[in-house]
Order: C-alpha cells, then sequence, then structure tokens
C-alpha cells in the first residue's frame, strides 16, 4: 500500500480567492472581539502585513486591504471538492483534519505511470483548481500526514527509511498542542528522532496517549483505519466571487475551477454529463438558472467551458453574480473513444458542432429531417432531435424542394390575376387524413408562373381557389 | 519541339488569355456543361460559392443536389442554414440526400445566420454549408471565405440579383436566370482564372 497526503497550509485563503483571477491584497481574519489576521495573499505580505497583526493595525497600514472572516463551513466545502476530484487518482481517499486529504494510491501507479508522474499530474490539477499544497507519500498514511505537514515532498516507497526519514520532522508535524510543543522544546525536543527513542510509557504518562499512537501508526507499528470518503449521487459545487461581477470572462475564470472538480468526479465515477444546471445567486433577486443538455455524455471541461460561454454571452443577467453552483442534473455511463487507425469521422465531435450551435441558438434551433409515412404533405416530414433513424417511401409524384409553413393563395405569388400559370404535370389527387379529423381533399398541379418560378399548387375538388403549398427550388 | 512546348504550357505561372484556373480542388457539380466551365470541373472546395437568383423557385438549390447527395453519402455533413422556407423532406431523399447526414439550423438574426454558417464551415465535418441572404458586406463574406478554407468545406450563398453590383471575395459567382422552357440560364460572373463570355443553359431537374 501507498499513501499519499495533500497538506493545504492555504486553505482559508484560497477557498475565498480561488475565484478571483486578479486578486488585490487580501486577508482571512478570525475572532470576534480583536479580529487578528490569519491568513494572508502575496500582495498583502508584500505590502507589511503579517500573519497575528491585528485587524484595525492592517487597515491603518493597507487602506485597500480586502478583508474576509475565516469560515470553517468553507473550508469544509472546499476540502470536500478536492476529494471528489482527487477521486480520479485513487478509489480511496479520505479527509484527516481540516487540512488535509489522504489517498490511497499503490493500486493505481501502474496506470498513471509511476510516482512521480502521478504527484505531478496531481500537483497540476490542483493549480487548476485554485489550490497549493504539499504532497508526500509513504507506505502508512499517518506518515504521509506527518511529512506533508512538515512541509516535506517526499515520495517515500520503501518502509525501511520510514524511520529514520520520520525522525528529522519537527515535532509540531505531529500535531500537538502549543504547550506540549513548548514543554517538548524545554526538554530539548525539537524533533521526532528522540520522541521515537523516549520509553513508550513514559511518553504515554506525560504527554498522553494520541502522541505514541499517531507515532506507532506512522511507522506502522498500530493499524491505520481510514475512513473513505463518500461520493454524492450527483455533483453539487459552489463558488462565490470574491466580489460581484457580470462580465462573462469573470465569471468563467471562477466557472472554469468548477469544471475541473466537475471533471475530476466524473473520471472518478466513469460517468459522462448529460445535464447540466447552472445557477447564478445575486445579491437581490432570484438566482438566475441555465441548463445545459448534452447530446453525447461528456467530461471534457474545454468543451463544456465553451459551450457555457457561448449561453453566458447570450443571458442577460438583471444583476451582478456573487456566486455560482453548478450542479448535474443526468450523467449517463461514459465509454472512451476507440480511434481508429486512419482518420475517419469521429462521432463525438460531430455532437459538437449541434452542441455548439444550439448552445448559442437555443435547443430547438438545430435539427435533423425525418421523412414520415404519410401522404399529406404538411405531414410527410418531422423535425428531429437526432439523425434520423429510418426512410419513408418515395412518394408518387415529383415533390418540390421547399415546402411552405402555410398554404398561401396563388394570387400572392402572380404579378397581376392576369398573368399566365402553366400546368406542367398533375392531377395527383391527395386525400387521407380522415381518421385524425384533419382531412385534407387536395388535386396538386405543378405550375410554372410567368417570372420562370415553378410552384406545387393545389386546389380543393370542393372549391375553386387555387394555393401554393411548395416551390421547386 | 512540340512536346517541350506542351511542358512549358503546363507550367503554372503562365497563363493564357482565355482559360480557367487549373489544379484547384473541386467538387463535380453533377452537370457536365457546368462542370466544363468552372476550374477544376466542379464547386471549388475550401471556397465560398455565391448565387445569384432573381427569384426562389428557378431551380437554383436543384443546381446543388447533386454535389450535396454525394457529399452526404460520403458520410460528410450538409448544413442548410436560415432557409426562407421548410427544406421538404422526401424531396430531398429522392434527389439523393442522406438525411441522416442533413441538419437544418434556424436563425432568429442575421448576426447568428453568420455565425452559424462560419462555426459549420470551420468544422472539419462539414461538408458543405448553404445559408440564404439578402445582403453580402465585405467583411462577413470575407470571414465565411477563411471558414472554408479552414474546414476545407464548400460554402454556397444564395443572394439576390441586387447583389451582383458589389465586389465579393468569394471564389466562384454564378447569376442564374430562369427560362421559359424550365431551364436555367447561369452566368458565370466570376471564377478563378478568366470569366466566361456568354452563358450556359442547364436543365437543373433532370438527374
Amino acid at each position: 500500500m501507498l499513501w499519499a497526503c495533500l497538506h493545504f497550509p492555504l486553505l482559508a485563503l484560497e477557498s475565498i480567492a480561488r475565484g478571483d483571477p486578479q486578486p488585490g491584497p487580501l486577508a482571512v481574519v478570525a475572532g470576534t472581539t480583536r479580529p487578528r489576521i490569519v491568513a494572508l495573499d502575496e500582495a498583502a505580505l508584500r505590502a507589511g502585513l503579517r500573519p497575528g497583526m491585528a485587524l484595525a493595525g492592517a487597515l491603518a497600514l493597507v487602506p485597500e486591504l480586502t478583508v474576509h472572516v475565516r469560515s470553517p463551513a468553507r473550508e469544509a466545502r472546499a476540502l470536500r471538492e478536492i476529494a471528489h476530484w482527487a477521486l480520479q487518482f485513487s478509489p480511496l481517499s479520505s479527509i484527516e483534519g481540516d487540512e488535509a486529504l489522504l489517498l490511497e494510491v499503490g493500486a493505481g501507479l501502474k496506470l498513471f505511470g509511476g510516482l512521480r508522474v502521478a504527484a505531478a499530474a496531481m500537483q497540476e490539477g490542483l493549480a487548476a483548481l485554485g489550490f497549493t499544497a504539499t504532497l508526500a507519500a509513504a507506505p502508512t498514511p499517518s506518515a504521509a500526514l506527518l511529512l506533508a505537514r512538515a512541509r516535506c515532498s517526499h515520495l517515500l516507497t520503501d518502509a525501511a527509511v520510514l524511520r529514520s526519514e520520520l525522525s528529522a520532522l519537527p515535532v509540531a508535524a505531529t500535531g500537538v498542542s502549543d504547550e506540549t510543543a513548548q514543554t517538548l522544546a524545554d526538554l530539548g525536543i525539537h524533533t521526532i528522532g528522540p520522541l521515537l527513542d523516549l520509553p513508550r510509557d513514559a511518553l504515554v504518562r506525560r504527554f498522553g496517549r494520541p502522541l505514541r499512537d499517531i507515532l506507532d501508526r506512522a511507522l506502522g507499528l498500530a493499524p491505520d483505519p481510514r475512513v473513505p470518503f463518500e461520493l454524492p449521487e450527483q455533483f453539487d459545487s459552489r463558488i462565490e466571487l470574491p466580489a460581484p461581477a457580470r462580465e462573462v470572462e469573470a465569471l468563467l475564470f471562477a466557472l472554469k475551477r468548477l469544471l475541473s472538480a466537475l471533471s475530476g468526479w466524473l473520471h472518478g465515477r466513469g460517468l459522462g454529463v448529460m445535464r447540466l444546471r447552472l445557477q447564478l445567486m445575486h445579491e437581490d433577486c432570484a438566482p438566475s438558472t441555465l441548463t445545459l443538455s448534452l447530446s453525447a455524455p461528456s467530461r471534457d471541461p474545454a468543451h463544456l467551458t465553451g459551450l457555457l460561454r457561448e449561453r453566458l454571452e447570450r443571458f442577460r443577467l438583471p444583476q451582478r453574480v456573487e456566486a455560482i453552483t453548478l450542479a448535474t442534473e443526468s450523467n449517463d455511463r461514459f465509454t472512451a473513444r476507440e480511434r481508429s487507425l486512419f482518420p475517419a469521422m469521429e462521432p463525438a465531435e460531430e455532437a459538437e458542432l449541434w452542441e455548439r450551435l444550439c448552445a448559442r441558438l437555443g435547443d430547438e434551433a438545430v435539427c435533423a429531417l425525418q421523412p414520415c409515412a404519410d401522404h399529406r404533405p404538411e405531414h410527410a416530414w418531422r423535425a428531429h432531435r437526432r439523425a434520423p433513424a429510418h426512410s419513408a417511401p418515395q412518394p408518387p409524384a415529383p415533390r418540390p424542394l421547399w415546402l411552405l409553413s402555410q398554404p398561401r393563395p396563388l394570387a400572392s405569388f402572380l404579378q397581376d390575376a392576369h398573368s399566365p400559370v402553366v400546368l406542367l404535370d398533375g392531377p395527383e389527387r391527395i386525400e387521407s387524413g380522415w381518421w385524425e379529423g384533419r382531412d385534407v381533399r387536395r388535386d396538386y398541379f405543378v405550375a410554372r408562373v410567368q417570372d420562370g418560378q415553378t410552384l406545387w399548387i393545389f386546389s380543393e375538388p370542393s372549391g375553386g381557389k387555387w394555393y401554393v403549398h411548395g416551390i421547386f427550388a | 519541339m512540340s512536346a517541350s512546348l506542351d511542358v512549358l504550357l503546363e507550367h503554372p505561372a503562365l497563363w493564357r488569355g482565355a482559360e480557367c484556373a487549373r489544379h484547384a480542388a473541386a467538387l463535380a457539380t453533377g452537370f457536365a456543361a457546368l462542370d466544363r466551365c468552372l476550374p477544376g470541373g466542379g464547386w471549388p472546395q475550401g471556397a465560398l460559392s455565391e448565387l445569384l437568383v432573381p427569384v426562389a423557385g428557378s431551380g437554383e438549390l436543384s443546381l446543388l443536389m447533386p454535389a450535396c447527395a454525394r457529399l452526404t453519402h460520403a458520410g460528410r455533413w450538409v448544413i442548410f442554414v436560415a432557409p426562407p422556407h421548410i427544406p421538404y423532406a422526401p424531396a430531398l431523399a429522392s434527389a439523393g440526400i442522406d438525411l441522416a447526414r442533413l441538419l437544418l439550423v434556424r436563425a432568429e438574426s442575421r448576426k447568428d445566420a453568420l455565425w452559424a454558417l462560419e462555426q459549420a464551415l470551420k468544422s472539419q465535418h462539414c461538408g458543405a454549408a448553404i445559408g440564404w441572404l439578402d445582403r453580402g458586406d465585405d467583411a462577413s463574406l470575407r470571414r465565411l471565405q477563411l471558414g472554408c478554407e479552414r474546414g476545407g468545406s464548400c460554402g454556397f450563398l444564395f443572394m439576390p440579383q441586387a447583389a451582383a453590383r458589389n465586389a465579393s471575395p468569394a471564389a466562384l459567382r454564378l447569376g442564374l436566370a430562369p427560362c421559359d422552357d424550365g431551364q436555367l440560364a447561369v452566368h458565370v460572373l466570376k471564377r478563378r482564372g478568366g470569366p466566361l463570355a456568354g452563358s450556359i443553359r442547364i436543365d437543373p431537374r433532370s438527374i
């Protein structure tokens, strides 16, 4: 077994700032009576602020500082989202505390081409999500956790070197309280090595069981079961924009984070999304909802970004957007396409053109034509959402390439009432549809009028008026 | 001596007055008389063709049917963008088109229709995209021409006769006029190479 641990030291900051492409100086504060700064971004650090400063002092130094209150719920949500995403790399992921994620990667190493390649892919994916993490790997989960907490990105595969590697880590990596760490420092114990050499009972008596337990588990001397993270049935994730925005590019930047997470979730479950729901939260009015339907299951973030860009550009926002929620409504099993040896039509890419047209023009704008077996000309065809499955029998007489949606009187096509109309073909009696109550009884002719148009006209045997139903183009 | 003269005449940099461009990629129209007048022997591929008609219903769409039928059976798509009337499925099937490869796109505005045409032409899977415009401005036509080049598809635009007055970046411009006996008189207004004097008569519904 090989466990990888992802530790997120900047989770408090990144869970807020990742929706913004150009963050200004940003600080996260905690505490109600005398708020103190908990986390800072680079711009704020450059401006001279430090963690632990009082908020009043910080604002005096940097008046344009954006301040957010620390929200453990938001951080937990972010960690859950990362756990979703991480399931594309491992069948088992487990959340540890509030800042770390454990993944069992030993099973899938061959698929990813080795531990280093997998680690690099994970770091790249996390960057796309907007988080920075320390990644460490070890044969036991607790050892990986200790390494990651100590900011050591070591990838240990050999259990024999575990003890020596862990000995060099600082005591704070074990997660002990500050007082215990201070006591240990007073005793002259700054790294884990001396801790491992102390007699077990004395350690337990002096500092409690948890410290000894974590050391045992890290060395593999005690069992270390982990609760696996359960995936919900549908993906549902939310990102808050640091400042309310209206421009499509700002919305898309935040959306890209959500789509990366969605793609990871879909990979983890082996699904492709068929219908997506995007909700844009506004300050004062009800959220706006956009639904995107796909003709084939997809999990490509670039493709989904393109479709959502088309939709958002046409969508009129009532107000500025404060937060975006992305949820899947319908998924389907995703089968990877086999690539043929010779370049041929890839059906999924044809579907992409269809989806792109629908994303901008509307779902009803694009259709295929399906012939139906009905004698009545207006019912002999139907618009169809997919390519037609069957063909209908050939009509007995020539049919025009254009059909008018409603038959129009012949007089509207003639320059004056007396211009000659030459009948070329006909009559063709079409009499049908009595069982539906919409029966037709018409004699159809092919006629040519003066300016050269060839029309498909009919008259009803009962009345004498002539109507045009089609144009032979 | 004549053999070396023939070799010289085949040189691509040499152009004689009355002929049209050779070695152009083209899609056979299906009408022999028309093929003889067009460079490459057919509709220019990877380029825009304009067809200027005075009134709908003269046989202009039938002129495209053989080429479209060949494209659909070869697995490429034919896309109708914002047609003025409903394309009638039984008639298209009789003309030989495989309806599984035909798409109909409805657009509300001219801008949407031009965008849809450009997207269709740029896509690798589209064999031909057919649009109906009431006027053509240089910028849009140039974009469509670039789209054709990128996707390697044929773009067909139907426009009213009045558009003949304006210059256009299309590779081929045909003026169509219906004759009394049902045939179509085709004037080649512009083609790669030199212009064609006179017109040819084609019966579009003969195939």
